[in-house]
């Protein structure tokens, strides 16, 4: 189905302007209300209306990128977040509005057709409502019917939820049912995988495939002092025949569904607290069809960790072991918004790009030790694990990772004239090849290694704050396409009290070196094509209502988050950004 | 196309002007918004409490400063901190606060030990399927803080922290408990 012609059309074009003035009119009014919107609703009770308005006017130049229609385009980008509470009963939606083209310049597409017949003319306004809600609490039962985020244990077998690095915001659309209990807890969930998946460029929501989720947990807590708890869970996932991010090219393979089945048990508070248990191990199947062939294979997905907790040392320790364990349509699934697994990396929570993720083995020590009651602690951490990137092969004849970071922090301590904090991190990582690649790299061979650190110093005194920050990171990637590259940044935020804000900042990077050769060619980058200058400037109104300005650049490249990685293009030009609460 | 361009700009001007307040910004000054659900969050381990927290024993009761934070977000490690203080100069007052952690499955077992290490003694909890974060905080931000009043009432939400609020919040947190 063409899914962009079917949004174009005059009438709903027609509605689009008073539509729209509407809309931002209630949005703005949201930052004077001062009076208690609640009500009586009959049979319901006490009831209240709130709103989260977010405006965005975005002018975006260059990308940097092959298309040259979704340069230089101004758009406006509407989101409200509503909400009716009463005692058990709660109603939420949020509504999403992208007209690009519209304010600044004509579109470069005029007299072009739009999508499929021209895919580089692809911009085009949204009206959505999405994460839509009807939530009734009664007691300990909680009866859903809508959008819901969901995770089972760890996320190793279903993670839907926000992954706000990625702007892609997973939620399933469907009945839930869930009852928490003092001693017993149980879940049951069926709908379709509801991702909204924002596009960096012009932020319009990108088409959700149809993913079919039925799942269900069951847990017993063991009164204290033991405090055990034992859970089991299970789930089936069907994909949608389809793979590419428009939902117009068929996948080669059909009927594909994964299912999972697994146990838990986690023990927080034994030893008088001072010790927390966790292990959870699932079983996947995956099943598709090759033509008239009938395909299925199996993976498993085992997490545990050990937290110790003294009065200033606190140790953990985690496990993994995935074996071709994704919940995804493919073992190697690219798309960020399809991988309903989340299972934890181990591994430091930075930018790196963590591969093979479903099929990985090994662990991770951290040590932290804080001089209470004073303000300065420490950190100590390493992983070491390897992965594999073909989902059959055993982790250890792939690569091996070891990554080590160390983190020096001391808090704010508030009621002196002058109160400051600091936190700096350091640390290296590397992959050593764990087989013979080709004839020139062998078993043993570096394939790439990183260093990294950080500095951020807050110094507050009165109704004033600085706050610095430094970040710079040097990665070198042996075979790959870029052999070698360097990432960082640096800024200034000044604080005056609740209302003002200003943020200067120098982004650098040489990771995408054909789009550093090309923003060198322009005059205003004038510090070459590699350094990223911006200004931020917020205005509180007050608390929760503010206007934020920001101009400048900021690089693209990859970003990556719990080994799902996404590609954002460069951005100059600025935007204008409005909340405003009721 | 040509209508809607010139409605946006039109749209946003009027927005701009019914937002700006008349006169200068009143940063301490409350609002009456709606009502937060009555949730119920495990306690973060390794965290400095160990049972669940219930929001339904304290609303309408008591005042609750609700704190979403993270173990990677900076400006939360500057909040709880000062929060801390605030909750020991009017505990006894009746001020509860419970900082929810927005942490993934990847850094949740940071959260206890985080909140230590900051000399927190209030509620630390997780909301690792975001349920609770997605109703209050539709925007996800953090730091990003609640303020409910004796009546269950939310008055005043945040986003963002820095040092250089502390004397608005203190008086706000003053006036909140005085209330």
């Amino acid at each position: 189905m063409d899914l962009r012609r079917e949004r174009r059309g005059a009438p709903r074009r027609r509605l689009a302007a008073p539509a729209l003035l509407a809309l931002v009119v209630l949005g703005a009014s949201a930052a004077r209300a001062q009076s208690d919107l609640s009500f009586e609703l009959p049979g319901v009770g006490r009831t209240t209306f709130s709103l989260t308005s977010t405006t965005t006017l975005r002018y975006r130049g260059e990308n940097y990128d092959a298309n040259r229609f979704d340069d230089d385009f101004g758009s406006l980008y509407q989101r409200f977040d509503v909400a009716l509470q009463a005692d058990e009963l709660r109603a939420e939606a949020r509504i999403d509005l992208f007209v690009p083209h519209t304010v600044l310049v004509e579109s470069r597409c005029v007299g072009r057709p739009l999508g499929v017949d021209d895919p580089s003319c692809y911009l085009d306004w949204d009206l959505r409502p999405e994460r839509l809600t009807l939530r009734w609490e009664p007691s300990e039962w909680v009866v859903e019917a809508g959008d819901t985020q969901l995770v089972l244990g760890r996320g190793v077998a279903l993670a839907f939820r926000k992954v706000d690095l990625l702007a892609v915001d997973n939620a399933l659309r469907g009945g839930h049912v869930r009852y928490q209990g003092s001693n017993f807890r149980f879940g049951a969930h069926g709908g379709l995988a509801n991702p909204q998946n924002i596009d960096p460029i012009d932020l319009r929501i990108v088409r959700e495939p149809q993913d079919v989720v039925v799942g269900g947990n069951m847990a017993v807590v063991a009164p204290a002092p033991l405090g055990v708890t034992l859970g089991v869970h299970a789930l089936r996932v069907g994909f949608e025949d389809v793979d590419s991010i428009d939902g117009v090219t068929r996948s080669r393979f059909t009927d594909r569904a994964v299912d999972v089945a697994g146990w838990s048990a986690e023990a927080a508070g034994l030893a008088d607290g001072q010790l927390a248990l966790y292990f959870e191990a699932n079983g996947l199947r995956r099943t598709q069809r090759l033509v008239d062939q009938a395909r299925s294979e199996t993976g498993r997905g085992v997490y545990a960790s050990a937290q110790l907790q003294l009065t200033e040392l606190t140790i953990l320790v985690e496990w993994k072991d995935y074996t071709n364990f994704l919940v995804a349509p493919e073992t190697t699934e690219a798309n960020a918004r399809r991988i309903y697994s989340a299972a934890p990396p181990v591994e430091y929570d930075g930018p790196q790009r963590l591969r093979g993720i479903g099929n990985q083995r090994g662990g991770a020590i951290r040590m932290d030790y804080a001089f209470l009651p004073g303000p300065w602690s420490f950190s100590v951490n390493s992983a070491l694990y390897a992965f594999n990137e073909e989902p059959h092969r055993d982790p250890f004849e792939g690569v091996l990772v070891s990554h080590s970071w160390m983190t020096l922090a001391k808090r704010q301590e508030y009621g002196g004239d002058l109160n400051w904090s600091l936190d700096l991190q350091g640390g290296a990582r590397f992959e050593t090849l764990l087989h013979d690649h080709d004839a020139r790299f062998r078993s043993g061979d570096i394939d790439r290694w990183m260093i990294h650190g950080r500095l951020d110093i807050t110094v507050g005194s009165g109704d004033h704050a600085f706050d610095f920050i430094v970040d710079h990171r040097h990665e070198r990637e042996i075979r790959g396409d870029v052999a070698e590259f360097q990432i960082g940044g640096a800024s200034v935020t000044y604080t005056f009290g609740i209302p003002f804000t200003l943020t200067l900042s120098l982004r650098w990077t040489d990771y995408q070196p054909g789009v550093v050769v090309s923003r060198g060619r322009r005059e205003y980058n004038f510090l070459g094509g590699e350094f990223y200058p911006s200004l931020e400037v917020r205005w509180t109104f007050e608390p929760g209502t503010y206007l934020s300005l920001f101009a400048g650049q900021t690089p693209g490249g990859q970003l990556c988050s719990g080994g799902v990685c996404r590609d954002v293009p460069t951005f100059e030009g600025f935007q204008l950004t409005f909340v405003g609460r009721l | 196309m040509r209508r809607l361009r010139l409605v946006i700009p039109a749209a946003l001007a009027l927005a701009a002007a019914l937002a700006l307040p008349a006169g200068a910004p009143a940063p301490a000054e409350a609002r009456v918004g709606g009502r937060p659900p009555p949730f119920v969050l495990p306690a973060a381990a390794g965290g400095p409490t160990s049972a669940p927290f219930r929001m339904g024993d304290h609303l309408g009761q008591r005042p609750v400063a609700i704190l979403f934070w993270a173990t990677w977000c900076q400006p939360c490690q500057q909040e709880l901190p000062f929060y801390e203080s605030l909750y020991q100069r009017y505990r006894e007052q009746g001020l509860r606060v419970v900082a929810i952690s927005m942490d993934s499955q990847a850094t949740i077992m940071r959260a206890g030990p985080n909140a230590r290490r900051l000399n927190v003694t209030f509620d630390v909890v997780t909301d690792v399927d975001t349920r609770v974060t997605t109703q209050l905080n539709p925007r996800r931000a953090a730091p990003f803080s609640i303020w409910v009043d004796r009546a269950g009432r939310i008055v005043r939400e945040q986003e963002g922290f820095s040092p250089a609020e502390q004397n608005a919040v203190a008086q706000g947190i003053a006036e909140l408990v005085g209330r």
